[in-house]
């Protein structure tokens, strides 16, 4: 999960959709509907597209290279004037990964961090065979969580992901 | 925290377009690029790379069978990036109401605990149980030993059980079916 803003992508893909479709309508179809033809370029319409496509590849450019932003490393950075802490997200998948060890149809858990609203959450991926008993492997990740709640001694918000062993990467515990 | 959820929940559940967004924005600089440039040398008087822009909107305004073909294919392109940005771009998840945590389950884990559970009422081997999720129904499809019958019953009040103890949304209602042929063999 990442901050991309996804009503703009959206806008983005329906913009481009409807001016190619109005584009090639009014190519094939312009002459039989009784619009102008398409003029001439005088110098002056020139620069005006080479301005347009100037602008078109900036803006572009900076909207691809936006993409993706949000996902953080730490989830937690302390500082004080004896040092500083910070709590890595791989931390906290050893952590949850040690609390589930005994549960038999867990066969991986990875964690990444990523910042919504100006706060930091842990998104947890645990990955479970097939004909995986879910209530029980939730009801196990709740209390792995309990516990990682009492370390951290705070609430982070949490997004479980529980996926298929299709995806499995096994992890060596 | 319990704002943050709802909203996690509803990016987890659908597709985030920037893929999609990322290869048309660069097929764009690519077209913006070569039309500036052609558009630039025109207005010095200089060669042309390849065509200057009044042959190219001669070639458009030509009538060829072939300026059809490409305002279709581009009329196509155009209708596919609509329906991307259109459509709700679902996946295949479910969420799980939790009191601490966003819970997100693939559908294909939904769909194992299905089968799971049908394959202990119907005490049949795992490979006799399919089991898929959609949106809002599931499938579980029991093949039965021969001659050893299965409740069929059972196996649909377990499914409903689950699906009531789990609580999916979009809200998931299980259809059991046990094949009217069953198979030889434990």
């Amino acid at each position: 999960m990442t901050r991309s803003n996804r009503i703009v992508n959206r806008l983005i893909l329906l913009v481009l959709g409807l001016v190619l479709i109005a584009a090639a309508a009014y190519v094939a179809g312009g002459r039989a509907l009784g619009l102008p033809r398409i003029p001439n370029p005088s110098v002056g319409v020139l620069w005006a597209i080479v301005g347009g496509a100037v602008v078109v590849i900036v803006l572009s450019l900076v909207w691809i290279l936006s993409r993706g932003r949000g996902r953080i490393r730490h989830l937690i950075e302390y500082e004080s004037s004896d040092g500083s802490l910070t709590i890595d997200a791989h931390l906290v998948a050893d952590l949850v990964g040690d609390a589930l060890a005994d549960q038999p149809d867990v066969t991986a858990v990875s964690s990444t961090g990523f910042r919504m609203r100006g706060r930091s959450v842990l998104s947890l991926r645990v990955t479970v065979r097939r004909g995986a008993d879910l209530a029980r492997v939730i009801r196990a990740v709740d209390t792995a969580v309990a516990q990682l709640d009492g370390v951290l001694e705070q609430q982070l918000p949490i997004l479980l992901q529980v996926t298929g062993a299709v995806r499995a990467r096994r992890q060596v515990r | 925290m319990s704002s943050l959820y709802p909203r996690i929940l509803r990016r987890e559940n659908h597709r985030s377009r920037s893929l999609a967004v990322s290869i048309a924005l660069s097929l764009l600089i690519l077209v913006a690029a070569y039309v500036g440039i052609e558009c630039g040398l025109a207005a010095y008087g200089l060669d042309p790379l390849l065509v200057t822009p009044a042959a190219a909107v001669g070639w458009l305004r030509s009538g060829e069978i072939i300026v059809y073909v490409a305002a279709g294919l581009a009329a196509l392109v155009g209708v596919v990036l609509l329906l991307l940005a259109i459509l709700p771009g679902r996946r295949a998840r479910h969420s799980v109401p939790n009191d601490r945590m966003a819970v997100i389950v693939d559908d294909g884990v939904l769909a194992g605990a299905l089968a799971r559970d049908a394959r202990r009422v119907a005490d049949v081997a795992p490979e006799r149980v399919r089991a898929d999720v959609s949106k809002r129904r599931a499938r579980v499809i029991i093949t039965p030993t021969s001659g050893v019958p299965v409740d069929a019953n059972a196996a649909q009040a377990t499914a409903d059980g689950l699906l009531t103890e789990l609580a999916p949304r979009p809200t998931v209602r299980a259809r059991v079916s046990v094949a009217a042929a069953g198979e030889v063999g434990s």
